[in-house]
């Protein structure tokens, strides 16, 4: 019976084995070239395989339908579709060089879906391959290595707080996937809970843009894109540590199966206290320890070819040593549906709710109770159409009505305050001929109990050979926070700073031109700006209106505030050969209208990111070492002194400069060892402030990620 | 011997918000009496110490910082006579500043007065004003506190704040055993 059946079982196999069929063929460059080790996948299969030196593959599969892909760092993706009914079937792959990526990544930063090189405006993306090199744990992480001109400090409390060019957190407009983010501390968007895992791209896109995205996009929106799973499945768990007991755990389930696609993704870090000693003298600083979850799950559904419904959900917890009698937390509870519908032949109808809770709270030790102390509830309606027309139009047009709930410690008595907003907007791209491209939009905000604004966008790229130049104008508005509008908090018994209802919107003008040079192998982007600053709201020390504690108070108020001029250049160069480098470069002046002409931001004028990197792709392995950095100059500023009793004290940050070395190796495609040194050269302040780099010194770190899928993959 | 059994007793968010008032604070009876900075005629008979914020005054005792921070492991060590504070090693109240207006801060100046403070004491919190906010570090630590007649209590402060009134700072807890031996 045992014989029986192990002839059966035979049978089959070689049965099975008989109607398989095995694909052959050659990757190549445009120039017929050889390209040696590209991967070959399946989509959706189990089945992949890779090219030898010589550029050669074979792969067997049983008989049926597939789509093939060729894949290789530095080109474009090329895809077959393929029918096996015969035994043995030849297929070549052509790979076209795109060493920049700017044939490769699609940007959606005028909410119309462009390939990065033919975007009307400046774009800057980071890849899911940046992300991965950094080593980032959160975007945080990413941005100040990224963006030049972009800096994260300590606030009070050693709150992390954004500043860019001259602008603060208000300014700059955070989106996850196009919405907006409940939950603030001095302004600042909690950047601890957008961890990295699941993100595809991150687009930066400078310069007012309130036509599009209504409210605080005065000086920049930052939009994040989140993954969708691969076709068939993946999973992958990943681990790092590093210097100060810096842990990060995670990993990440993908499936995609018929109409359905999810991806889960979790992520745990930590990082425990520890201490900064100047370099001079004796001071040292405590920099408090933290510890964070986070939980993101996206779900779509495809009933058809017509209609896709998304559905996200997240969940983030953080706790940080504040002291030894509380420790502050966070939590965070998002959500979102989504129904994206193609309506008649190029039209696109997307609908959304989304919901956003940020909670705050303090945890005392010695009682061992968690009082709320915070709580940010907003809920979202959008509709956007877009229409794409003969003559190269497209025209887009949505609504958006917004509710906002804020209780708060701030608050008198910790209360609450709601408000509402809403707003149409309209957008008009035109692609007029091979060479020009104009956009004009239009956008009506409506913010309750506030203002109403009227946000127009006019924009233009005129194309000449490898030549783009774009040129922009763009008005930016921020209407007033309920923080702003309703504050009233006893500033550590010193005195209080109060809200003000009266508040009008800032807003800013915004002239942008830029040009850019980009071939295959080079590009090199110049940008110039201009922002005129209205109304700026800030805090000023009122003694008509004195606090409990103090004979006078701070109250929010508008300003005459400043403007901001500035240039961006951004040179990326990549040979075939495996070596690439980006150097970008950001300036930005101050021009201050109040009485006496005192520059108040202490972001750096000057400052630089750079990286150089090479990559190496051979059998089963790949590797990538990358030598990144920034350098910040100093900056000459006028602020409080030390004990606050002054105004408009010269004060001065010095420069600095930070560097990492890392080399991420790649074993068999599911295997991944990245060891890096962080500040290498071993920079540490000779006084620690609020604007200095958090560090201690060199630091050494090692992460291990595994992608299961690719080990089944290879064991098939 | 000290008193093991004896339990622990708490006062809990005693209310010392005032930069013009001590709050006077029997440890026998575990009571509590606000009076202004200047009134020296209200002062009850018997007081053990008292707060003004964060500083401390004794009843013409004397305090000592412990390197212990728990109660019980203080008086255990007392019992085993593993722990044994000279007298000397106690400091009495000196002159200090204590500051009774913060109204001009802003303006650059804080007003003060000259009062009695232990400064040993005192040390139970230090406020680094030189960020904003100022940072509160407690030390931990259980302190001896020696009145004039010689009855020894020993405190170990839990809180300057209380979470049950937005946070606020001022109000102070503790916990104490009154009357041990050395």
């Amino acid at each position: 019976m045992r014989l029986a059946l192990c002839l059966l079982l035979l049978c089959l196999s070689l049965a099975a084995r008989s109607a398989e069929t095995i694909v052959r063929g050659t990757v190549k460059s445009e120039s017929g070239k050889p390209m040696p080790f590209a991967y070959i996948t399946v989509s959706g299969k189990p089945y992949a395989t890779q090219a030898d030196k010589n550029g050669l593959f074979s792969l067997s599969l049983p008989s049926g339908q597939y789509t093939l892909k060729a894949q290789l760092q530095g080109y474009e993706d090329d895809t077959k579709e393929l029918n096996l009914s015969q035994e043995a079937v030849t297929l070549d792959f052509v790979l076209k060089e795109d060493l920049i990526n700017l044939n490769a990544v699609t940007v959606t930063g005028t909410r119309t879906p462009r390939l990065l090189g033919e975007a009307p405006v400046v774009t800057q993306i980071i890849t899911e391959d940046d992300i991965r090199k950094l080593d980032a744990t959160n975007v945080r992480d990413v941005l100040q290595q990224e963006l030049p001109g972009l800096e994260f400090t300590f606030q009070m409390d050693q709150q992390v707080a954004l500043s860019m060019q001259g602008l603060g957190g208000l300014a700059i407009l955070i989106l996850v996937d196009g919405e907006r983010l409940a939950g603030e501390t001095l302004d600042n968007t909690d950047f601890q809970r957008l961890t990295t895992g699941d993100i595809e791209r991150i687009e930066v896109t400078k310069g007012a843009a309130s036509a599009l995205y209504g409210s605080n996009s005065v000086g920049a929106v930052v939009n994040i894109i989140t993954k969708q799973a691969q076709e068939g499945w993946s999973a992958n768990v990943n681990t790092h540590f590093s210097a100060h007991e810096e842990q990060r755990h995670g990993g990440s389930v993908g499936v995609q199966r018929g109409k359905w696609n999810s991806l889960t993704d979790v992520q745990y870090d930590q990082k425990g206290t520890f201490t900064i000693h100047d370099l001079e003298g004796d001071g040292a600083t405590t920099i408090y320890g933290t510890r964070q979850w986070n939980f993101n799950e996206k779900l779509s559904f495809q009933p058809d070819e017509r209609n896709t419904l998304t559905a996200r959900g997240g969940y983030y917890f953080h706790e940080r040593d504040y002291s030894s009698y509380k420790d502050n937390r966070a939590r965070d509870f998002s959500g979102s549906l989504r129904w994206l519908r193609d309506v008649r032949e190029h039209g696109k109808l997307d609908l959304s709710y989304t919901f956003d809770r940020y909670d705050k709270s303090d945890y005392y030790t010695e009682i061992r109770k968690d009082f709320l102390s915070y709580k940010n509830r907003q809920n979202t309606l959008r509709a956007l159409y877009t229409q794409d027309f003969s003559h190269g139009i497209t025209w887009v047009a949505g609504g958006d009505a917004m509710s906002d709930y804020l209780m708060s410690y701030q608050f008198e008595d910790d209360g609450s305050h709601r408000q509402m907003t809403a707003d149409v907007f309209s957008q008009a791209e035109w692609q007029i001929d091979s060479h020009w491209d104009v956009i004009a939009g239009l956008r009506l905000d409506w913010v309750s109990s506030s203002s109403v604004n009227l946000s127009p966008k006019l924009a233009a790229m005129y194309k000449v050979g490898l030549f783009k130049l774009r040129g922009s104008y763009s008005r930016g508005f921020r209407s007033p926070t309920l923080k702003e509008r309703y504050m009233s908090f006893d500033m550590a018994d010193i005195f209080t700073i109060y809200g003000n209802t009266e508040l009008s919107s800032e807003h800013s003008h915004s002239f942008a031109l830029s040009a850019e040079y980009a071939q295959k192998r080079y590009s090199l982007t110049a940008t110039g700006f201009l922002n005129l600053m209205r109304n700026e709201i800030s805090t000023i020390w009122d003694l008509s209106r004195p606090s409990p504690h103090a004979s006078g108070s701070m109250v929010y108020a508008n300003i005459d505030g400043r403007n901001i001029a500035g240039a961006d250049v951004t040179f990326m160069a990549r040979y075939t050969c495996g070596i690439g480098c980006k150097v970008s470069y950001a300036y930005f002046h101050e021009f201050p209208k109040n009485e006496g002409g005192y520059n108040w931001s202490d972001s750096r004028p000057h400052s630089l990111t750079a990286k150089v990197d090479y990559r190496k792709t051979l059998k089963n392995y790949e590797f990538d070492l990358l030598f990144s950095g920034r350098w910040l100059s100093q900056v000459h500023y006028y602020g409080y002194s030390d004990d606050y009793s002054q105004h408009n004290v010269p004060l001065t940050s010095p420069r600095y400069t930070i560097w990492k070395l890392a080399l991420s190796q790649r074993v068999c495609r599911a295997y991944n060892l990245l060891l890096s040194i962080d500040n290498i050269f071993n920079y540490r302040s000779k006084t620690f402030s609020y604007n200095s780099p958090v560090t201690s010194g060199r630091a050494f770190s090692a992460t291990l990620s595994v992608d299961i899928d690719e080990i089944v993959k290879r064991a098939k | 011997m000290p008193d093991l059994s004896q339990e622990e007793n708490t006062l809990s968010y005693v209310d010392a918000r005032s930069y013009t008032e001590w709050v006077y604070i029997d440890l026998s009876e575990g009571t509590t009496l606000a009076l202004d900075y200047k009134d020296t005629v209200g002062v009850p008979e018997r007081w053990t110490f008292a707060l003004h914020r964060y500083d401390c005054k004794t009843n013409g005792g004397s305090a000592l910082e412990t390197p212990f921070t728990s109660l019980d492991d203080l008086l255990l060590a007392l019992s085993e006579q593993t722990y044994k504070p000279a007298t000397s090693e106690f400091t009495p109240d000196t002159e200090g500043d204590i500051i009774i207006d913060v109204s001009h801060m802003i303006e650059g100046y804080l007003i003060y007065d000259i009062a009695s403070r232990n400064e040993a004491l005192s040390l139970w919190l230090n406020v680094d004003i030189s960020t904003m906010p100022p940072i509160y570090t407690q030390s931990g630590k259980v302190y001896l506190l020696r009145e004039a007649d010689g009855t020894l209590s020993a405190l170990r402060f839990t809180g300057f704040s209380n979470p049950y009134y937005y946070d606020t700072k001022g109000y102070i807890s503790f916990q104490y055993r009154y009357d041990i031996e050395l």
